[in-house]
């Protein structure tokens, strides 16, 4: 079963905690964290799952996988 | 990577090997003797199994699971040729043409995946000895040279735009998606990059043909999507 509401998956043991994905977010969803430099998700509502920030991730850290179903309604 | 040094449950083996395509042709004592000699080995989905160029030491045949098989360019762009799924054998082609043979490709697990190795003596002895498991090899390699005819004339002859809706058709086809894909996953699937794929996916939902639910792509039209992969 799929779950609804997923957020992008974030393997902070590849992160270098470079900023580019913050930097990415339109919807500031994703920053970083003062205290250890890594990204979070501070406002993770606010995330539509656009996958900019899987995409410009330089270390491949951030994972935005996609499930491909039919229609199945009307 | 988790590895036991003998089988747990042998006679669970003989039943899976049993109903695979290319050990099905082998006798009870044969995947007894199967069962006797072999390790198993658990991955988790992601994990490495095997690397282009490493020397092919034993048989490994997956018992569940998925693995994809890819090579890479110097740029490091994947191309994944293929998935192996139960009762496959890695890398049969370069084990039966040469000695001391070598993996033309790499491979790791898509979902959590078992592999069972055997002695490469004991692949030899029963392809020498059963002309029957030899009909049904013979019977696996073309099933797989037809599956890298139709990958190459895929990669030289259609579009990246064809290959994906071809793609997305057959994902949505299959049952049970238990784990999801990422862009540059399906980029390595259709042999094209990220970007190309994201401009794709957004191409066919201007034209109605799918729709983005958050993680979920939801296909909309089958009849566009087909006739696109037709091209």
């Amino acid at each position: 079963m799929v779950n609804d509401f997923a957020l992008p998956i974030i393997d902070l043991t590849l992160c270098s905690g470079c900023g580019a994905c913050a930097a990415a977010c339109p919807e500031h969803a994703l920053m970083m964290t003062v205290d250890s430099q890594q990204p979070a998700f501070v406002e993770p509502y606010a995330c539509t799952y656009c996958t900019e920030c899987e995409a410009v991730c330089p270390e491949n850290a951030i994972h935005c996988p996609l499930t491909i179903t039919w229609n199945t309604e009307d | 990577m988790k590895q036991w040094t003998a089988m747990d449950d042998k006679q669970g083996l003989i039943r899976i090997l049993g109903k695979t395509a290319v050990f099905s042709a082998l006798s009870v004592q044969e995947l007894g003797l199967i069962a006797e000699t072999s390790v198993l080995r658990t991955y988790s989905p992601g994990a490495p199994i095997f690397f282009q160029g490493d020397e092919i030491a034993s048989i490994l045949v997956v018992l569940e699971g998925d693995i994809a098989v890819f090579q890479c360019s110097s740029d490091g762009r994947e191309q994944i040729l293929s998935h192996l799924r139960e009762g496959e054998i890695i890398s049969v082609v370069p084990l039966l043409l040469y000695k001391n043979a070598c993996h033309a490709a790499s491979g790791r697990a898509v979902r959590a995946t078992k592999i069972v190795s055997l002695p490469l003596r004991l692949f030899d002895e029963l392809c020498a000895k059963n002309a029957a498991f030899d009909r049904t090899l013979l019977r696996y390699l073309a099933g797989k040279l037809e599956q890298i005819s139709s990958l190459a004339g895929s990669l030289s002859l259609r579009t990246a735009r064809s290959r994906l809706a071809a793609f997305l058709i057959k994902r949505a086809d299959e049952p049970g998606q238990s784990v999801g894909i990422t862009q540059e996953e399906i980029a390595a699937e259709i042999g094209t990059v990220r970007e190309i794929v994201a401009r794709l996916l957004r191409d066919f939902a201007q034209a109605g043909w799918l729709k983005r639910e958050r993680q979920n792509l939801v296909l909309l039209n089958r009849e566009a999507l087909e006739e696109e992969a037709r091209r």
